[in-house]
């Protein structure tokens, strides 16, 4: 590990803290520093100012758990698709769970966020299956391109039988709408609390397999000869990606745009060593998501925009940058 | 992403209306051949033919009575339904409708007059879910559409102009009022007088809630949804026919809402749940999906800061058949809505105001 890596990780930690900070201070409604100290310190519940700062605290932790998972399994898929484009938005992932977790409320009436969860991992292992099995036709194989098309082509099928899901059940709308674009903060701390478990897991299976993931990056022949039992390998962490990318979903609906950039930035302050990638994309994914969230409050009074909105307008603009920037975007 | 004519449909009952900004100008429009109820017949002498209706898209004449009416959409069966016709085709209520794919208010006008459903004189029904039911409705060789209340596109009503004339929207995009709905229905039978009185008799009686109970007169008002599920606040406002109803009762739109879209065209509002504690009224409406309680509400951290949900001032329509009955307002849904849901409004207006 070169010097500069603790420095960095040093210096993501203290950006994390001040994006939390930031988080609980700053939203559409304007409260004192005093009344926030106040709120975390004496909380009296039928005081407006501390209903919303402990919100606000809700929303944070989501948010930390939502980037954390996006950004670490944006990284293991890319580096083991050997794929720029790898995305749980872009490869399909996301749009696997959402629909399944809107076909559960639509033809079972499902309301609890373990049954979404549920739900939630089986669509994401349905859609990993179906962009892999697509884009596996052929002769090349799954080259990252057509992951990226066949996962394109799944995410606008699948928005759409969404959006169809949506209109035609307006009894569960409420319910429903949350699934077409992501929000943090509509959860309890109980739930967020569950799916954190599961994506530790996820997260505690991935760390340690980042050196094979730069085996993986240097190609399957060079992994094998590596002594990486590649197929093997694969599995396991596509199990753990599945595991990151539907415990997501379950809590804050369809995020895109994470899972691409925040490795990518790290790629850039730290190299292309996945050892340091990983950790670091634990620290970036939260805040990104944190910002996004942040800006979303107070971008459009008296109304707030979804964080799924904000990344993607936070997300696209970096990444034009880190392709200007012309340094390491390919792996 | 553009939204299709369904998708319309349903936004303008559940979501806030997505109305443009068209409806005020059509407020100046409005149907010629009656204007709005309270103008009484200024065009058309009642019962005389032809009789010319003014819509969105021109002028429809009508050359002798029409005895084979069939309508589209909400309300416009409605309006048909109370000046005494049965039409002789009508959609099928699939959002909030009861188990004759209709409603209880429809039902019982269908029963007033000898039409019940299964009986020889009950309309014929067709589904809408996929879009105009232009082939059954051709079969039944209509000699009037209406469609006064409806997000007819121009497209489509050259469609259905080609089967009978059609009555346009009065108001495009689901925001002609019942009034309107029903002076130009009742202009195009030669009823216009009838339907007069019929506007007349209807506002007074909800206007009676308030005069009758001065706790209904005195106080405010917000029409929203409060999303449970994704936190979110978004206000009816204007002249969307939620916060109509209220008005229509003698309840004052709250001024926090007056103050928030002074210069908008909107006729909703997204509101931040974190600013909940700034939605100042006496009561506050919102639907809900069955099953939802007001406790539900107050157990929400942030909606438990408007004060009408903590002072016990919500009003909530959590099944979909009286949800609908105040969302698609017409001439016999709201004397449906009177006796079913205006009770509990005044009740808890009371309790409010103490």
């Amino acid at each position: 590990m070169p010097r500069s890596t603790p420095l960095v990780l040093g210096v993501g930690l203290a950006v994390l803290t001040a994006a939390s900070l930031l988080s609980v201070m700053v939203g559409a409604r304007s409260v004192p520093a005093d009344a926030v100290w106040e709120a975390l310190t004496a909380y009296d519940g039928t005081r407006a100012d501390h209903a919303v700062i402990h919100s606000r605290l809700l929303r944070t932790a989501a948010g930390i758990a939502v980037g954390a998972a996006l950004a670490v399994a944006g990284a293991a898929m890319q580096g083991m698709t050997r794929n720029p484009l790898a995305d749980p938005g872009i490869l399909g992932i996301n749009a696997g769970a959402t629909t399944a977790v809107v076909l559960g409320v639509f033809l079972a009436d499902v309301s609890t966020v373990p049954a979404y969860m549920g739900l939630a991992l089986l669509g994401a292992a349905a859609g990993t299956v179906a962009v892999y099995a697509v884009s596996s036709l052929g002769r090349e194989g799954a080259t990252p391109v057509k992951l990226a098309l066949a996962g394109a082509a799944l995410t606008a099928g699948l928005t759409a039988v969404v959006n169809a899901l949506v209109l035609l059940d307006a009894s569960s709308l409420d319910r429903l709408r949350f699934w077409q674009v992501g929000t943090l903060g509509a959860r309890s701390l109980g739930e967020i609390a569950v799916v954190a478990v599961l994506m530790g897991i996820g997260v505690v299976a991935i760390l340690p397999a980042a050196g094979v993931l730069n085996a993986l990056a240097l190609g399957d022949d060079a992994a094998v000869g590596l002594g990486v039992p590649v197929g093997r390998v694969r599995v396991l962490l596509g199990i753990a990606i599945i595991l990151l990318c539907g415990a997501a979903v379950a809590l804050a609906g369809p995020i895109g745009f994470l899972g691409l950039v925040v490795p990518h930035a790290a790629r850039l302050l730290v190299g292309g060593d996945y050892r340091r990638i990983v950790p670091l994309c634990l620290l970036g994914g939260p805040v990104l998501i944190l910002v996004a969230d942040t800006v979303g409050r107070v971008i459009a009074p008296p109304a707030e925009v979804q964080v799924g909105v904000m990344t993607a307008l936070v997300g696209v603009p970096v990444f034009v940058l880190l392709i200007r920037a012309g340094r390491q975007v390919g792996l | 992403m553009s939204l299709s004519r369904r998708s319309l449909v349903l936004a303008a009952l559940t979501v806030p209306a997505l109305a443009s900004c068209a409806g005020g100008e059509a407020d100046g429009g409005g149907s010629s051949g009656s204007g709005s109820g309270s103008d009484g017949g200024s065009g058309a002498a009642s019962g005389r033919f032809p009789a010319t209706i003014t819509h969105a898209y021109g002028e429809t004449v009508i050359e002798a009575e029409p005895v084979r009416i069939a309508t589209v959409s909400w309300v416009n069966a409605d309006s048909v339904l109370a000046l005494g016709l049965v039409p002789v085709g009508m959609p099928v209520v699939t959002w909030g409708g009861n188990d004759n794919g209709s409603t209880d208010w429809i039902d019982a006008a269908l029963a007033e007059l000898g039409a019940d459903w299964g009986s020889e004189n009950a309309p014929a029904q067709y589904d809408e879910t996929d879009g105009l039911a232009v082939d059954q409705m051709a079969a039944l060789t209509p000699d009037l559409i209406v469609a006064a209340y409806s997000g007819l596109t121009q497209e489509e009503y050259d469609q259905l102009s080609k089967i009978a004339p059609t009555i346009g929207p009065v108001s495009p995009n689901y925001t002609t009022s019942w009034q309107d709905a029903l002076a130009a229905v009742a202009a195009a039978t030669g009823r216009t007088q009838q339907g007069a009185e019929l506007t007349a008799q209807l506002e007074a009686d909800l206007a009676a809630v308030g005069e009758e109970n001065p706790a209904v007169a005195e106080s405010t008002v917000i029409a929203g949804t409060l999303g449970l599920a994704d936190n979110s606040i978004n206000l009816y406002v204007g002249e969307d026919t939620r916060p109509r109803f209220f008005t229509a009762l003698g309840m004052t739109q709250a001024p926090v809402i007056e103050e928030n879209t002074a210069d908008e065209d909107s006729f909703y509002l997204q509101w931040s749940a974190e600013r909940a504690d700034e939605l100042v009224s006496d009561l506050f409406y919102t639907w809900a999906a069955p099953g939802t309680t007001a406790e539900d509400f107050r157990d929400h951290e942030l909606f438990a800061q408007i004060p009408a949900v903590a002072d016990g001032g919500l009003v909530i329509t959590d099944d979909e058949h009286a949800t609908l009955s105040i969302s698609a307002a017409s001439a016999i849904s709201l004397p449906w809505a009177l006796q079913n849901l205006v009770p509990a409004i005044v009740e808890t207006a009371q309790r409010v105001q103490g």
